[in-house]
């Protein structure tokens, strides 16, 4: 996320493109909640774990005037 | 960028000094809402997990603002989900940040005005009819300076303005007057947390209720300091700072214990 060249918001992308790379078994859906259309991605088959990551990224509008959302979920 | 650190923060990405703010919400961060601003574009980020989450602003001089939120690992658990919202609006500055969590929290049914806490507690009432005098530090080289603050605080209170107080802050470990005091509640453990031990701070607490001021009482539960006495290794775990900062689930489970 970047909200200009002086701020910047980070997220360890690098862990989450291992985590996905690392994923034997990957499966996306679609996800709506609260009129929140996106996707969910369930990540699983890790080498030598049944760990299952799973990640929902979804957007929406809020109840304020002019904003729009992005929901961020990992489990 | 908007920073919920303390008391809040504004901090430029142009500003020249080095600003690092760092710490759990529920003990370093107040609120779980963070923003960043640019002109006319806001992106504000509402952490609806927060007891366990971690911000860190960094601002070198003059090279802008590296912000991350980390939610602390739960520790071979696979324990609960972590959401966070991320809202982009156009035309809001603090204030429109602060409205919109305020909306967040009443389209949840999670906010409460201070009208509605102070009904729960009556004596935040008296407290905020007061302006605040904030004894921010017991100097050990002025022997006078308990008395003079109880002459403050009635000089006060003859012009006509009423005076909560704010009562200086314990350190956890020795008392030094070249250092701010922590309110760490470790301080519990030492004999004399303040010059005096406490039957001195019992005495001028007393003093200053008897002028009829609210007093505010700062306790910090989320610094857990290994140089201070209570500390235990083993209920320790995070970042390995000269004050260990607790999250907010941790924090109540090692003083319970």
């Amino acid at each position: 996320m970047v909200a200009d060249s002086g701020q910047r918001s980070t997220c360890n992308w690098l862990a989450v493109r291992k985590i996905h790379r690392d994923a034997t078994d990957k499966r996306v859906t679609e996800f709506n909640e609260d009129a929140r259309p996106g996707y969910r991605i369930i990540l699983s088959g890790f080498p030598g774990s049944d760990v299952q990551v799973e990640l929902i990224l979804a957007a929406g509008e809020t109840s304020q005037d002019d904003e729009s959302e992005l929901l961020v979920q990992i489990a | 960028m908007i920073v919920p650190w303390a008391s809040g923060y504004i901090v430029r990405s142009d500003a020249r000094q080095t600003i690092q703010l760092k710490g759990f919400v529920g003990g370093s961060y107040i609120m779980p809402v963070i923003a960043l601003i640019n002109g006319d574009s806001t992106c504000y980020q509402i952490v609806e997990t927060w007891w366990d989450v971690h911000f860190n602003v960094n601002h070198p001089p003059a090279g802008g603002i590296t912000y991350s939120l980390d939610w602390e690992a739960s520790l071979g658990q696979l324990d609960y989900l972590r959401r966070v919202y991320c809202r982009f609006a156009r035309k809001i500055d603090h204030v429109g940040v602060a409205k919109g969590y305020r909306q967040y929290l009443i389209d949840r049914g999670e906010f409460s005005t201070l009208a509605e806490r102070a009904a729960e507690t009556p004596v935040l009432k008296r407290f905020f009819k007061g302006f605040e005098y904030h004894w921010v530090h017991s100097d050990l080289d002025r022997s006078e300076e308990a008395e003079l603050v109880l002459a403050n605080i009635q000089r006060f209170q003859q012009a006509g303005v009423p005076i909560s107080f704010f009562y200086p802050k314990w350190p956890a470990k020795e008392y030094s007057s070249m250092e701010a005091n922590s309110a760490n509640w470790q301080a519990v453990f030492l004999d004399e947390p303040a010059p005096g031990g406490w039957p001195v701070q019992v005495k001028q607490l007393e003093q200053i209720r008897q002028l009829g001021c609210a007093i505010k009482i700062m306790i910090n539960l989320h610094n857990y300091d290994p140089q201070a006495p209570g500390f235990d290794p083993v209920k320790s775990r995070g970042q390995s700072n000269v004050h260990w900062n607790l999250n907010q689930r941790h924090a109540p489970w090692v003083i319970d214990t």
